[in-house]
């Protein structure tokens, strides 16, 4: 096989090369399983950027709608042909059943099918050529923004969940804006709703409708926008297919609500617009929330609120009721009893010791007393001695004594008087 | 009048499905329970009288003239 890959190409080339080159030197060339072909193949036709958003005019052939809603069918032109499928979820929005032998205009992508190694084109949309230029130009332009993304759910915006301005594009006359404001006093009274009218059909509306959307985010801010009006032919509805309120719409940094006709028509502002809704109620719906349904949110929020503080509170409760039914509280007089007999012990103990301790000091009291007694004078009185003292002072010798001296005699019973004689010295 | 400050509808409703959730986990003490309790009683009971109260405001209609914005009261039937 000889690959004439170059450019950008060299670069998925090389990547999916390494996986089979199998025989790499010299002259030989590298030998590819067929699936490794279909998908190399099929990576170069998604790296093309041109063929994931077109637009192809031919005339339907071999068309096969299938059980399972999927469209299979050809379009070729005088030369050459091209395979087609529609899917299920883009035909059921079909406005015509296509037929063999008519022109049409397919909107979508090529891409390979890899198990067949055939290419073909993926319709999104198709439109019976000539049926105007409306429902062609709208297949373009919704080719040509979706392609630059607009559509992307990642931009969708999420609603504010309980906005105090509306703002409403729509006409001031119509049943749009009654729609409206019925839902929203019903539900939810307390949102202001801010009109600006515009017309919403014919000459110019396209122009009033993207001015207002932008006025709205440049100089009156809202915290929700619903963009809108009632059903309507392909032709009335043109309004909020055109570039410029698409792109209003995707611009806007207020979340927008798209409430154009009903279920099945369609619109671009439906697909750029952070929310669609089928009617204006609905969309009114979509905006506010509804006052009975928070209240009885409300109410069962503050029912478990009060369920939670009760539980826990309960659950202290228990708690507290089992540790007193644990000994410590309940029978506290069994800890103490040990502790009890310990200090009962230990007292007993002090006493008797104190008691030894007395009956010691005592005795040794006793005998010092003895003993004291038996050491003093009066005893020895007693025995019949007695003391002489004159002057107060004790005579042990006669030296202290002269003749006609006054002494003192001190008895068991009594004293006496008396004066010395003579003194004599006792004989040895 | 001297009022409190009110906490805005929204605003309340959010602490309290915070306080909720946070009293649902069950790791609060019981004196952060009974306060969290407290409040939330109060501001269940406070959304409730907003919403009961809640009148249906006067509806406008804006046009830009000459670059500005001039409002008119719009009645709607």
């Amino acid at each position: 096989m000889i690959v004439d890959s170059k450019g950008s190409d060299d670069i998925m080339w090389s990547g999916l090369s390494c996986a089979f080159q199998v025989l790499s030197g010299g002259m030989e060339l590298a030998v590819h399983s067929v699936s490794e072909v279909n998908r190399y193949i099929k990576n170069l036709v998604a790296g093309e950027l041109p063929l994931q958003h077109m637009m192809v005019r031919g005339e339907i052939s071999n068309f096969k709608k299938y059980p399972s809603g999927h469209c299979y069918f050809t379009l070729k032109d005088s030369v050459s042909a091209l395979k087609c499928v529609m899917f299920r979820s883009y035909a059921q929005h079909l406005r015509f059943l296509p037929v063999n032998g008519l022109q049409v205009i397919a909107g979508g992508g090529i891409a390979v099918y890899e198990r067949d190694g055939i290419y073909q084109l993926y319709a999104e949309s198709l439109v019976p050529e000539g049926t105007g230029d409306l429902a062609l130009a709208f297949e373009q332009l919704k080719e040509k923004l979706t392609a630059e993304g607009l559509f992307l759910e990642e931009h969708k915006q999420a609603l504010p969940r309980f906005p105090k301005k509306i703002g409403v594009v729509t006409s001031v006359a119509g049943a749009v804006l009654r729609d409206i404001y019925r839902v929203v006093s019903h539900r939810w009274p307390m949102a202001q709703l801010v009109l600006y009218p515009v017309q919403v059909q014919g000459e110019g509306a396209a122009e009033q409708i993207a001015r207002a959307i932008g006025f709205f985010n440049r100089s009156y801010p809202v915290d929700t926008l619903i963009v809108g009006r009632g059903g309507g032919s392909m032709e009335d509805l043109q309004p909020f297919n055109e570039e410029n309120v698409v792109r209003a719409i995707f611009a806007s940094r207020i979340p927008v609500i798209s409430a154009v006709g009903h279920e099945t028509d369609f619109t671009l502002s439906d697909f750029a617009s952070d929310r669609r809704a089928a009617t204006p109620s609905q969309a009114a719906e979509l905006a506010v929330p509804d006052r009975q349904e928070l209240q009885r949110y409300l109410q069962l929020l503050s029912g478990r609120l009060r369920q939670v503080a009760a539980d826990g509170l309960e659950q202290r409760r228990e708690r507290l009721l089992r540790l007193m039914e644990r000994t410590a509280l309940k029978e506290p007089q069994k800890l103490l009893a040990e502790r009890r007999q310990r200090l009962d012990i230990v007292s007993l103990k002090l006493d008797q010791l104190t008691k030894t301790a007395l009956k010691d000091k005592k005795h040794g009291l006793e005998v010092a007393m003895e003993k004291l007694e038996t050491l003093s004078p009066i005893q020895v009185l007693r025995r019949g001695y007695s003391v002489v003292e004159r002057d107060g002072k004790i005579l042990t010798s006669i030296k202290n004594a002269a003749v006609d001296d006054e002494i003192k005699i001190s008895l068991k019973d009594g004293c006496l008087k008396a004066r010395v004689e003579s003194v004599s010295g006792q004989k040895g | 009048m001297p009022r409190k400050k009110e906490i805005p509808f929204e605003e309340s409703l959010a602490r309290l499905e915070e306080i909720v959730a946070a009293m649902e986990k069950g790791d609060m003490s019981l004196k952060e329970l009974m306060i969290a309790y407290s409040e939330g009683v109060t501001l269940s009971q406070n959304c409730l009288k907003a919403l009961d109260m809640a009148e249906k405001t006067m509806d406008l209609m804006v046009q830009e003239e000459s670059g500005k914005a001039v409002e008119k009261d719009l009645v709607i039937e």
